[in-house]
């Protein structure tokens, strides 16, 4: 049995990187653990994973979650209509029919929106920083 | 590929796929005869070359009420037709990254039952069955 988190998140990282735009500019993505010391506002995270075993007695398989999050941010007050345009755009892209993922080696023949949560706003002194998080469910065959 | 997503198995009646289906089951049957005698016993025998198949379509899925185009409406109107339409259960490939022809079962099926639900608070449901007029084939859906 193969784990699909590599091809996953590459195909995550191909599908947003560049597709994403917010006042006619592109959204960076990073992963949660690549993020560069001042990056660009606002910007996209592939961060969590959860998997299950879901094989069968002829093939590997799992299900699995990816969470991906928005994270914004604003001097004072600020509108929330760049973060929900970004959210519905990776959704355009994500869940879409047929999938969206065509990875190599592996068969991703059903993709869900989980859950979206906003995430609570922070203030560290100078900025106030909001987002979203939007979790991704896959059921996955390993061919 | 061996797994799918059932959401790209569809049910069309008449031409159309019918609309907003949460489920679809397609039961094909064949009645075996039984043969049993002492030389038999005590294991049962049927006769294999003998008996009848049929086949049916039960859905589920939520009731859209809008006039004319609703599948209310069209389901109404199959079913008081009271005549057979072709009707296709299989796999859209347009539906699936990577196939370019799947399997699907076509035959000729009179909707003989739909049934609407009104529950307070909850989105309204439909159900029904059709039931296959002579054979079902097996098709190439592409």
């Amino acid at each position: 049995m193969n784990d699909v988190k590599q091809s996953l998140q590459t195909a995550y990282y191909a599908l947003l990187n560049g597709n994403i735009t917010y006042s006619s500019t592109a959204v960076p993505v990073y992963d949660v653990m690549n993020v560069p010391q001042s990056p660009d506002y606002p910007h996209i995270l592939i961060t969590d994973y959860t998997q299950v075993d879901d094989s069968d007695k002829s093939s590997f398989g799992e299900e699995i979650t990816v969470d991906i999050e928005i994270i914004d941010r604003a001097e004072q007050r600020a509108s929330r209509a760049g973060l929900f345009s970004i959210v519905n755009q990776i959704k355009n892209i994500i869940r879409v029919r047929p999938e969206a993922f065509d990875v190599s080696g592996w068969n991703i023949f059903n993709t869900n929106l989980d859950t979206e949560i906003t995430i609570p706003k922070e203030f560290d002194g100078n900025y106030i920083y909001f987002g979203s998080r939007i979790t991704f469910r896959h059921s996955i065959e390993e061919l | 590929m061996a797994k799918f997503n059932g959401t790209a198995i569809i049910l069309d009646a008449d031409g159309s796929a019918v609309a907003h289906v949460e489920n679809a089951t397609l039961t094909i049957n064949r009645e075996l005869p039984e043969a049993n005698d002492k030389d038999s016993a005590p294991w049962a025998d049927h006769l294999d070359e003998a008996g009848l198949m049929d086949w049916e379509i039960s859905f589920d899925g939520n009731a859209d009420w809008s006039q004319t185009t609703g599948n209310v409406e069209t389901l109404f109107d199959l079913l008081v037709a009271r005549t057979a339409v072709t009707t296709i259960f299989g796999i859209d490939p347009a539906e699936v990254t990577g196939l370019s022809v799947g399997l699907a079962f076509s035959g000729s099926a009179s909707y003989n039952s739909v049934e609407l639900g009104a529950p307070v608070e909850e989105t309204a449901p439909i159900s029904g069955t059709a039931v296959g007029k002579g054979i079902l084939n097996k098709i190439a859906n592409s």
